[in-house]
């Protein structure tokens, strides 16, 4: 059978469509059940298992049966203001901010100045210099973290406000260095020749006009370096033990259980709370982010 | 390239000869790289350097004194179970969540390459796993694999695929696969993401010339796509590898090692042996066990590089 | 001692108008402790002047502690409260950071280690052997609050006392029981609670055979309950890890074999998650009706009650709480013998102020302050002093419930029992082989002989090294 050249294109975007669907599902549905069970009443949570999803479970909310996982009868934002109110997720939350920004902002720095030098100025040793820092990804901060806390401790820096800020761009910088140097590849060594041919040193060319091309680059680069910086684990839970000094990660998996209970309203709550900066972020600049993941892998 | 146009000679300020002198390529090229270098030095060689001295030694957190014992906590761990246990786990882990998330990934970049309508939207959320912290959504993974409450075997069951639940994160077996199977759902956007941009830079006439040549669908995939996304593949699979190699989040939220220490890897039994049994010198021979693997595969991907 | 400081002159002029026992009085000292004789009223008229030089207590910056989270949000807010109140009426700034027990450990470990972090810090188990010369001598303290209330537990002394120096102040246990649905039990037959392990085990049977929710203890790494759990089991049956001299492994032993043989069994009639219990999995359990007993402190009681818990599928509902209860741990061959989950206050000795320290922990081991921060706890912290377990205002004394809360602590040894190698009990503990070793045949990965052995190779690396 010849089917028409409609009917193959309906069958294959139903094909396309159908595993579409499939993808979204399994990508979001966790973040989907982390909500409804941040907005479900704890009667409804631990209710206990009755009735089954596929054979209908009645929705009235008056029956002795309350479960449905799926979906919440009677919403409610308790779980939400236990939040705020009865534990210090406002001060991760603020501390996780700070942490990022200032990392990024000490990363972004360094970083572009370490990449322009290392991919625009001929000078001994630029290439072994790029090399060195590509390696620095042989010591991932999961292998690192024991020996810096040793190092950290040693400095007296444990467990302050600035221990993050400091011991964050140590991940962060290589991978921006790394970013924006196929960044400035891109850009033509004519630019800062023809200003400093006007009598601009190298920095004024740079700062003038050099910088504001990149700007796409080192948004790019400073996004990343504040995701990384957000979703940094280990060295947040090995390098601060105050309370009032943990990031919002660390925060949430280590203090939101009282002894051996687990709340797990506020828990879901908590987690979706943190993860909401970041997504906001990414949404808005959804495109820096794509070209910043893609940049290494597809210029090479 | 000359740094200034001459200027008519006098007498230069010393900051302007400061200035002509930072200028020149030799000087104003390391200068501005040796922030970050000083950086890594003291933040990254350092500790290092640390690490491998401290793994010679027996030294434990608070204790009066510090013993050099030469290669004697790498010895002893090749003797102890639970680390060779945790070899096995780690390079269990990684294999098989790094073939899945390639798989996975270059699936979902094949259908988001097709699809035409609100593209950018789904490509946008379908990143979500991978942007989201980690340490959060493997909360909600622990919530779902609860061994009361999860909604898995709650559909499982309901829907009678299985008589019995499964205790996610409670036999060995179940747990292992578990932990993997967040580390793919995480991974897959990244991977989708990295290949989708590869595929959009293979020329479309290739697969018209294929298609008119009688090739199928499978033969154009196998012949055009592969071939031609393996720099792409090579880059972002040996990235994976090594990050996949040092996880922790994943596991420290879900299992912590457990049970039985059939989850631990490499990172998760470091944090374990050193900061909660407080064993230094031991801790840091585990970690640097990883060590080998990652400089393979890092040279690997140095090379892959540097190629073009 | 902590006494209200008297400026010396109002001292002076009290003593000529009240003598002796007025003087004795305005100091703290009760009635029933004035000396009978006069020479021993001279001297201790002496000794209260000398004592009552003054200097009002002081601080470098502020006094730093760490504490541990207990369940009750309003035990901690007491006791922050408490100690607030005291700092102000001493004119103290004192800063209190009330924490969980992982996060804890980490802090006293990197004090210990760096030389630098809180005045005191609140430490679990036999940390002070650990940590033994960074801690301030703390007898003087510890031997005051010893003679005015019944001294310490045997537990206490294992944990705090260090070659005969008190190195840490004994705090509090937290309890365990066995916490059991007493209709559940009732519907297999049992209406007491089981007194012998042996018992407890016809019990998870009959539970199991009759389909009801079974027993379940933890065999995972949960901190407090499953380090509870097995190590009473051990204890119980006559075995331990270490023998008495505190350097020779004991483990490979006909008793060990009969606890592992024990457990095995045991683990037939639980649920197969019990092997990755952490602390909280049996008290998820519970509270969902899933199980019908389990080790630990009243906190699934507590909760049930807090948050109106409904016994799933009942109607009429009936509330958890009113069915759940408490027993002791049951007897082995050797009797009963419990594990001490146990919290101790450690000054460390790099901090300035340890006058103010010892001021301070002096001062909340007192009835007038232990009694306002026991209560709303519900038995969740029990104070290390003997003197409080018979006083009216403890939970386990005003509610019948939690009754079987308070024999727990007479019981109890830390890990290093029966030896007095805690230092080395604590790292057998910190690693979890006795835990590991009974996981590991319930869960099929080894064999008695095989667990024995690998556990007994481990534990001759921390003994015998």
């Amino acid at each position: 059978m010849i089917a028409s050249k409609r009917t193959r294109n309906i069958l294959r975007n139903t094909g396309i469509y159908t595993c579409l669907a499939i993808f979204v599902v399994l990508m979001l549905f966790p973040f989907y059940f982390m909500f409804v069970t941040s907005i479900k009443p704890d009667s409804e949570l631990y209710s206990g298992n009755c009735g089954n999803i596929f054979g209908g479970i009645d929705f009235e909310p008056e029956t002795a049966c309350q479960d449905n996982p799926l979906w919440v009868r009677q919403p409610t934002i308790a779980h939400y203001r236990y939040l705020f109110t009865s534990t210090d997720f406002l001060i991760w939350l603020k501390n996780s901010l700070v942490v990022s920004v200032v990392s990024t902002g000490i990363s972004i720095s360094i970083g572009t100045l370490a990449a322009y030098s290392l991919a625009r100025i001929r000078f001994k040793g630029a290439q072994a210099l790029g090399t060195m820092i590509f390696i620095t990804y042989l010591v991932p901060t999961t292998l690192l973290f024991l020996p810096m806390a040793y190092v950290i401790r040693s400095l007296g820096l444990y467990d302050k406000p600035i221990t993050l800020m400091i011991t964050y761009p140590t991940f962060l910088i290589p991978f921006c260095t790394w970013l924006l140097m196929g960044y400035f590849r891109g850009i033509p060594r004519e630019l800062e020749e023809c200003a400093m041919v006007d009598g601009a040193t190298r920095l004024q060319a740079l700062r003038m006009i050099i910088l504001p091309i990149m700007l796409p680059g080192i948004v790019s680069a400073g996004l990343f370096a504040f995701t990384l910086s957000w979703n940094e684990f280990v060295y947040a839970l090995t390098l601060v033990s105050s309370n009032i000094f943990k990031t919002l990660p660390v925060g949430v998996v280590s203090q939101l259980v009282l002894a051996d209970v687990y709340f797990w309203g506020p828990l879901m709550a908590a987690a979706l709370l943190g993860s909401i900066p970041i997504a906001i972020l990414y949404s808005f600049f959804l495109e820096y982010y794509v070209k910043g993941m893609t940049a290494g892998a597809v210029k090479g | 390239m000359q740094a200034l146009v001459s200027q008519p000679a006098k007498r230069r300020s010393p900051i302007e000869r400061f200035g002509l002198w930072f200028d020149q390529e030799r000087v104003f090229g390391p200068a501005l790289v040796a922030p970050a270098i000083l950086l890594l030095v003291i933040l990254i060689a350092y500790p290092f350097c640390v690490a491998i001295y401290l793994s010679m030694t027996d030294r434990v957190i608070a204790s009066p004194e510090t013993n050099f014992i030469g290669l004697g906590n790498f010895i002893d761990l090749l003797g102890d179970s639970i680390f060779r246990r945790t070899v096995i786990n780690t390079f269990n882990y990684a294999f098989v969540s790094v073939v899945f998330k390639l798989i996975l990934g270059m699936a979902m970049a094949l259908v988001l390459d097709q699809v035409r309508f609100m593209k950018n939207f789904f490509r946008g959320i379908l990143l979500l796993p991978w942007i989201v912290p980690t340490s959060l959504s493997a909360l909600g993974w622990l919530w779902m694999f609860d061994s009361q409450y999860s909604i898995f075997n709650r559909l499982l069951l309901d829907s009678g695929l299985i008589e019995e639940k499964i205790i996610w994160l409670g036999t060995p077996f179940w747990a292992m696969l578990s932990v993997q199977m967040v580390n793919i759902w995480r991974g897959i956007p990244f991977f989708a993401i990295a290949l989708l941009a590869g595929l959009q830079t293979i020329p479309q006439d290739l697969y018209e010339a294929a298609q008119i040549d009688g090739a199928g669908g499978w033969s154009r995939f196998w012949n055009i796509t592969f071939p031609l996304l393996m720099p792409v593949t090579a880059v972002v699979t040996l990235f994976s590898i090594v990050q996949t190699f040092a996880d922790f989040q994943i596991v420290f939220v879900l299992t912590r090692g457990g049970p039985v220490n059939s989850t631990h890897l490499f990172a998760t039994l470091t944090y374990d042996v050193a900061i909660r049994g407080m064993q230094l010198g031991e801790g840091a021979a585990i970690s640097l066990w990883m060590f080998p693997v990652l400089l393979i595969a890092v040279v690997l991907q140095l090379r892959y590089l540097q190629r073009d | 001692m902590n006494k209200q400081r008297m400026p010396r002159r109002d001292f002076l002029k009290l003593a000529a108008l009240t003598g002796t026992s007025g003087i004795l009085a305005a100091c703290g000292v009760r009635a029933t402790e004035i000396p009978a004789t006069e020479a021993a009223t001279q001297v201790a008229t002496e000794a209260a002047a000398t004592e009552a030089v003054v200097e009002p207590l002081s601080v470098v910056d502020k006094l730093t502690m760490k504490l541990r989270a207990a369940f009750m949000p309003q035990g901690n807010e007491v006791l922050k409260a408490i100690i607030q109140d005291w700092g102000a009426r001493n004119n103290i700034p004192v800063e209190v950071d009330i924490v969980s027990m992982n996060d804890l450990q980490t802090i006293a470990a990197t004090a210990a280690e760096t030389g630098a972090g809180p005045d005191i810090i609140e430490i679990n188990q036999g940390s002070a052997h650990l940590f033994a010369d960074r801690l301030v001598d703390v007898s003087d303290v510890c031997e005051d609050l010893a003679s005015r209330y019944g001294g310490y537990y045997a537990a206490a002394e294992e944990a705090c006392k260090v070659e005969g120096n008190w190195l840490s102040v004994p705090r509090f246990f937290a309890p365990h029981a066995i916490n059991y649905r007493k209709d559940l039990f009732e519907a297999v037959g049992v209406t007491t609670p089981p007194a012998t392990w042996e018992e407890l085990y016809e019990v998870g049977k009959a539970l199991k055979e009759a389909g009801l929710a079974p027993i379940a203890f933890p065999l995972g790494h949960a901190v407090g309950d499953g380090n509870d759990f097995n190590y009473s089991v051990l204890w119980s049956h006559g075995a331990s890890d270490v023998a008495e001299d505190g350097r020779t492994v004991a483990i490979d032993s006909p008793e060990t074999r009969a606890a592992l043989e024990y457990m095995q069994r045991l683990f037939s009639v639980m649920p197969a998650d019990t092997l990755s219990y952490d602390d909280a999995a049996n008290n998820r359990a519970m509270l969902a009706g899933s199980i019908s007993a389990t080790n630990n402190a009243a906190t699934i009681y507590g909760t049930a009650r807090n948050q109106g818990t409904v016994i799933p599928g009942s109607d009429p509902a009936v509330q958890m709480h009113t069915v759940i209860d408490h027993s002791l741990y049951p007897e082995g061959p050797a009797g009963r013998v419990t594990y001490a989950e146990f919290m101790s206050s450690a000054i460390f000795s790099y901090s300035p102020n340890v006058d103010a320290a010892k001021a301070l922990l002096t001062y909340l081991n007192e009835e007038a302050q232990l009694a306002p921060w026991v209560a709303p706890n519900l038995s969740f912290v029990f104070p290390a002093l003997r003197a409080f377990k018979e006083n009216i205002l403890m939970p386990w004394n005003t509610n019948p419930k939690l009754a079987a809360f308070k024999d727990y602590a007479e019981t109890s040894h830390l890990p290093g029992f029966p030896s007095s190698n805690f230092r080395g009990g604590t790292e057998s503990y910190a690693r979890w082989l006795v835990v590991d070793m009974f996981a590991s045949v319930c869960a099929g990965t080894a064999t008695i002989e095989d667990a024995i052995a690998t556990t007994k190779a481990q534990l001759e690396e921390i003994y015998s090294a």
